[in-house]
């Protein structure tokens, strides 16, 4: 690559008074960044902690009253949330104070040009760090939405066997004394007592 | 070398002097610099030409005060002497000796 360097137009005082005015913003620029990654920090904290401290999901016996495979689902959001969230703070925890390493001696570039190439690091990681947690409090509603309102997970069944071979399967059953009413799939049905060889209980239907 | 005071002053020899004796360092993600000698002053001075310097809270880049570059691969590049040695009548907040000139920069 070949680069030519040639006199540029005339300046007058304005035109130094706005050169002067950008090397001033190239001096402030590091720490500017460095508060607005620290308060993006405090809000999207702010957000996520007021979301966990809801306790919207209780714990396992909560994501196992959900019918599979959406319990399944549940836990990948989970942690989906919780490595997003984690990445994020990663993020805007470097954006405001640094990546947790130390730099080469750099001799060859001015302080403020070096000051500039950290302020674009640190708004790279301030923008990965909003958008992770963004995404963090995305996954983590999903989950609490898939919670409360999946699919509930099935109650069990009455399974009853009769002498004359018939087998019975369904919920709700009443019984009068004489006759054990079901409710199937395709409805009520009702068995005498007497005909009654097995009753047990199964997870599902066959 | 004796100090020359602080003048904020123009000279078209000063851009003729530096498009001479300046080098243009790329240092990557939209960086680079440009390095040589203040032609009032002599000091040596490095001078940050970026595409965009960050200002508000959003975040995102936003072009500096600087000339936006042309199209292309031309741009005008405003300088101002950046040297950190002392100018008597220097005020605080200001800062080389005063001078400024324009350079044309291009990369092909």
């Amino acid at each position: 690559m070949s680069i030519s360097i040639r006199p540029g137009r005339p300046m007058d005082a304005s035109d130094a008074a706005r050169a002067r005015e950008h090397q001033q913003a190239l001096r402030a620029e590091l720490p500017l960044v460095r508060e607005a990654a620290h308060s993006w920090r405090i809000g999207l904290g702010g957000l996520l902690l007021a979301l966990v401290g809801f306790s919207l999901i209780r714990g396992p016996s909560e994501v196992d009253k959900v019918e599979p495979p959406w319990n399944v689902v549940i836990g990948c959001l989970l942690l989906v949330s919780l490595a997003t969230g984690a990445y994020g703070a990663y993020r805007l925890l470097s954006a405001h104070n640094g990546r947790p390493r130390t730099r080469p001696v750099d001799r060859r570039t001015s302080a403020s040009t070096q000051n500039h190439l950290l302020a674009l690091t640190a708004l790279k990681d301030l923008r990965h760090g909003i958008i992770a947690t963004f995404l963090c409090t995305v996954f983590l509603v999903a989950a609490v939405g898939t919670t409360w309102y999946g699919p509930e997970k099935a109650k069990p069944k009455l399974l009853v066997r009769t002498t004359t071979g018939a087998v019975l399967c369904g919920d709700g059953a009443t019984g009068d004394g004489r006759r054990l009413t079901l409710k199937t799939k395709p409805g009520r049905v009702g068995v005498p007592l007497s005909d009654v060889l097995v009753v047990e209980t199964v997870e599902k239907c066959p | 070398m004796s100090l020359v005071p602080y003048k904020e002053i123009h000279q078209n020899e000063y851009a003729e002097e530096a498009a001479q004796r300046f080098t243009f360092i790329r240092l990557g993600s939209g960086t680079a610099e440009l390095h040589g000698p203040c032609p009032r002053c002599g000091h040596a001075i490095r001078v940050p030409v970026v595409d965009g310097v960050y200002k508000t809270f959003w975040p995102r880049r936003r072009n500096s005060a600087g000339p936006t570059p042309p199209s292309g691969n031309v741009r005008t590049e405003d300088v101002i002497c950046t040297c950190q040695e002392e100018h008597p009548g220097r005020q605080e907040g200001q800062f080389g000796c005063g001078a400024f000139w324009s350079l044309e920069i291009t990369t092909s």
